[in-house]
């Protein structure tokens, strides 16, 4: 080992001592920052895993759609789940659907929910409705009938067993024909919270073909909602092109029909929930920062402390170049000690989590509050390799660069004047 | 008479011609050195006493390659150093040069017998050659059950004669001691300088030793004394 490594490691750890005061704090501080980071990050990694899940629950991995009513996809449905991507079977389920919106009337009050048609044997397989109804059952829609959310439920006051008044966007199109089109009454036979909003707010359930005779498709679709094996969350981008390969060599499939994978088609949204992050990252960032402020004047004080002994090592034969190892690596050590020790705590923070925000709710006696509002009973976390990688390097380099400063100034002394120092 | 340049196959250890030192002082210049002319055979002993402010350790830190000098040539072992990079210097320094100082200078944060062996470190990885010759040096100074203390745990003599085995570790041909005494009391001092005198002969090494004390000065095979920037030297009486 260089004299400037064995020298940092002892001025830090000194033979026969405890750890150095200047250490514990140094380690301390940027630990901290270490800890606040990976916890933040983590917790925020386990809404957004939460939030993705969702999406991909209610939504499907994939979507196959045309641009235009597909009437003939019976095909369509077979090639996918024939698809195979490495060797494996990748598509667990495939699910025609039919969508639009429509008025529904309640006690006179008109909203203008969204509706998708789909066939419950089908659907029932890439959405877990039992999971997120909160009254009524999936076995009692028929074509009579409609499930809606509990967003809907609220806005027009409708319970289950109420009927609703359905009118189609086509009445428009029929008037100009001459022809009426009444408004169709369907009963509400359940009624669903998925906790994902957007479609909390305001959507409806009906089968296939009352949306298919609603919209007037006859026996047509507007796409297929396609459901991966579980385990190839992460590669849906390269399924989602195996897919469109697959739909542009069949030769019967109709024209321009394409998959979407749901992160396309989240795509901003997803991109705000990362921004998001980042941007909370970059401010923690800080908290570093400033325990590194902490280790740089810690460090400038050891260095005009040690004035005396810094002339000495020159005298002995130190160089420069030596001297600025010598701090550096200090800044450095204490930025690897720092990391370590703060993703121990964090994983110790993370791992008794819901104990922790169960404490700190009881103290301030908000345990209630944090249901209702915050809608969460357990606080979700998920590690990220990455996220890590990020912080220990920040957390190294920054204590690294807080190093460099007393560093030069030690190097740059006169060797004479510093014994001469009183 | 000592100083004369004489003819010898061995070149000395330390020689220096002619050497002006001059250090600005706001608009004036403090004349420091005007003209030292010294020279020290291989094993010698030299003393150099001199009111304070003379310049003694400003000579030392010539000496040493650790200042430079205005005019004037400096000889190690026979070569010309006073144009030599400070880089260069350094590296001659660590193995040619000990050094002993009136406050120490021990590391706190090492014990004992690793600051002895941080002379040898900043050469390079310590071989087991040098770990013995550290403890033995510890022993021969007397610190034999010291090895692993804490520098602040040791009285002034202690810590002083530890620094003499640090200045010894590396085998130098040359010790230069400023003031070693200054923080002792009289009889600590005393034999200090005689430990001093003993191991640098032991060692075949020599000397230069900055004192104020007479008596100490008195027991170095030459003496000098530094005044308005000259070296002049001194006899004793027996
Ligand atoms: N870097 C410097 N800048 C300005 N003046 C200096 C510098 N170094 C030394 N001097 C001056 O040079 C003179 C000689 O200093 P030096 O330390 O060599 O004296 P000394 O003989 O060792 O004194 P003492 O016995 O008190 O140790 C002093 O007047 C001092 O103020
Ligand atoms: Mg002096």
């Amino acid at each position: 080992m260089p004299w400037s490594f064995y020298l940092a490691l002892k001025q830090l750890f000194p033979s026969g001592r405890k750890l150095s005061f200047f250490s514990v704090l140094s380690i301390a501080g940027v630990s901290l920052g270490v800890c606040l980071l990976i916890v933040v990050l983590s917790v925020m990694n386990g809404f957004q895993k939460e939030i993705r899940d969702k999406i991909v629950e209610t939504t499907g991995h994939l979507r196959v759609e045309a641009g235009s009513v597909i009437y003939d996809y019976d095909g369509i449905m077979e090639a996918l789940l024939g698809l195979e991507y490495r060797g494996e079977k990748v598509i667990r389920a495939v699910s025609p659907y039919a969508y639009g919106f429509v008025i529904v009337q309640n006690r006179s009050v008109p909203v203008f929910p969204a509706i998708r048609g789909v066939d419950i044997a089908y659907e029932a397989e890439i959405v877990p409705f039992n999971k997120f109804l909160i009254s009524g059952s999936v076995d009692d829609l028929d074509n009579d009938s409609v499930i809606i959310s509990s967003g809907l439920a609220r806005k027009i006051g409708a319970r289950q067993g109420d009927v609703l008044e359905l009118a189609s966007p086509l009445i428009i199109e029929k008037l100009k024909e001459d022809e009426l089109m009444l408004p169709r009454e369907v009963r509400v036979v359940g009624i669903f919270e998925t906790g994902w909003t957007v479609i909390d707010n305001n959507t409806l359930f009906c089968t296939l073909t009352l949306m298919q005779e609603f919209y007037g498709l006859e026996d047509g679709i507007h796409g297929l909602t396609v459901r991966l094996v579980d385990g190839y969350d992460e590669e849906v981008d390269l399924i989602t092109g195996k897919v469109n390969e697959l739909l542009r060599q069949g030769e019967d499939f109709p024209m321009g029909v394409r998959a979407f994978s749901w992160l396309d088609l989240n795509r901003d949204f997803l991109f705000v929930l990362q921004l998001e992050k980042s941007v909370m990252f970059f401010l923690l960032l800080f908290v570093i920062l400033v325990s590194a402020f902490a280790i740089t004047s810690t460090l400038l004080i050891t260095v005009v402390r040690k004035t005396k002994e810094i002339g000495l090592l020159a005298a002995m034969g130190a160089k420069p170049g030596g001297l600025v190892a010598c701090y550096t690596f200090q800044g450095f050590i204490l930025g690897v000690g720092g990391a370590t020790l703060g993703i121990a705590l964090a994983l110790l923070a993370l791992a008794n989590r819901n104990e922790i925000v169960g404490f700190v709710a009881k103290i301030f006696n908000k345990e209630e509050a944090l249901i209702r509002f915050y809608r969460f009973t357990h606080l979700p976390a998920h590690y990220q390799r990455d996220d890590f990688l990020w912080v220990v390097l920040c957390a190294i380099i920054i204590s690294t660069l807080a190093g460099l400063i007393p560093a030069f100034r030690a190097s740059r002394m006169k060797p004479a004047s510093a014994l001469r120092d009183e | 008479m000592v100083g004369k340049s004489s003819i010898s196959l061995i070149p000395a250890v330390i020689e220096s011609r002619e050497i002006v030192k001059t250090f600005p002082n706001g608009r004036e210049v403090i004349q420091v050195l005007d003209g030292v002319d010294f020279k020290l055979e291989r094993g010698k002993t030299a003393s150099i006493r001199g009111e304070s402010g003379s310049g003694k350790t400003t000579f030392l830190n010539i000496i040493s390659g650790l200042e430079a000098v205005d005019s004037g040539q400096l000889f190690w072992d026979g070569n010309r150093v006073d144009l030599r990079s400070s880089g260069e210097l350094a590296a001659v320094r660590s193995s040619q040069i000990g050094f002993i100082f009136q406050a120490y200078y021990l590391l706190p944060e090492l014990n004992l017998w690793e600051n002895v062996l941080l002379a040898a470190r900043l050469r390079g990885k310590p071989e087991p050659r040098e770990r013995d010759r550290a403890e033995y040096l510890l022993r021969r100074v007397g610190l034999a059950e010291r090895f692993k203390f804490s520098v602040e745990k040791l009285s002034g003599g202690e810590r002083q004669r530890a620094a003499l085995a640090r200045a010894l570790m590396n085998r130098p041909r040359l010790i230069l001691a400023d003031e070693p005494t200054g923080n002792l009391d009289e009889t600590t001092g005393d034999s200090m300088i005689e430990l001093l005198l003993e191991m640098v002969r032991e060692e075949g090494a020599s000397l230069i030793l900055v004192t104020h004390n007479m008596k100490h000065a008195a027991k170095t095979d030459v003496s000098y004394r530094l005044h308005l920037g000259k070296l002049q030297p001194v006899k004793h009486n027996g």
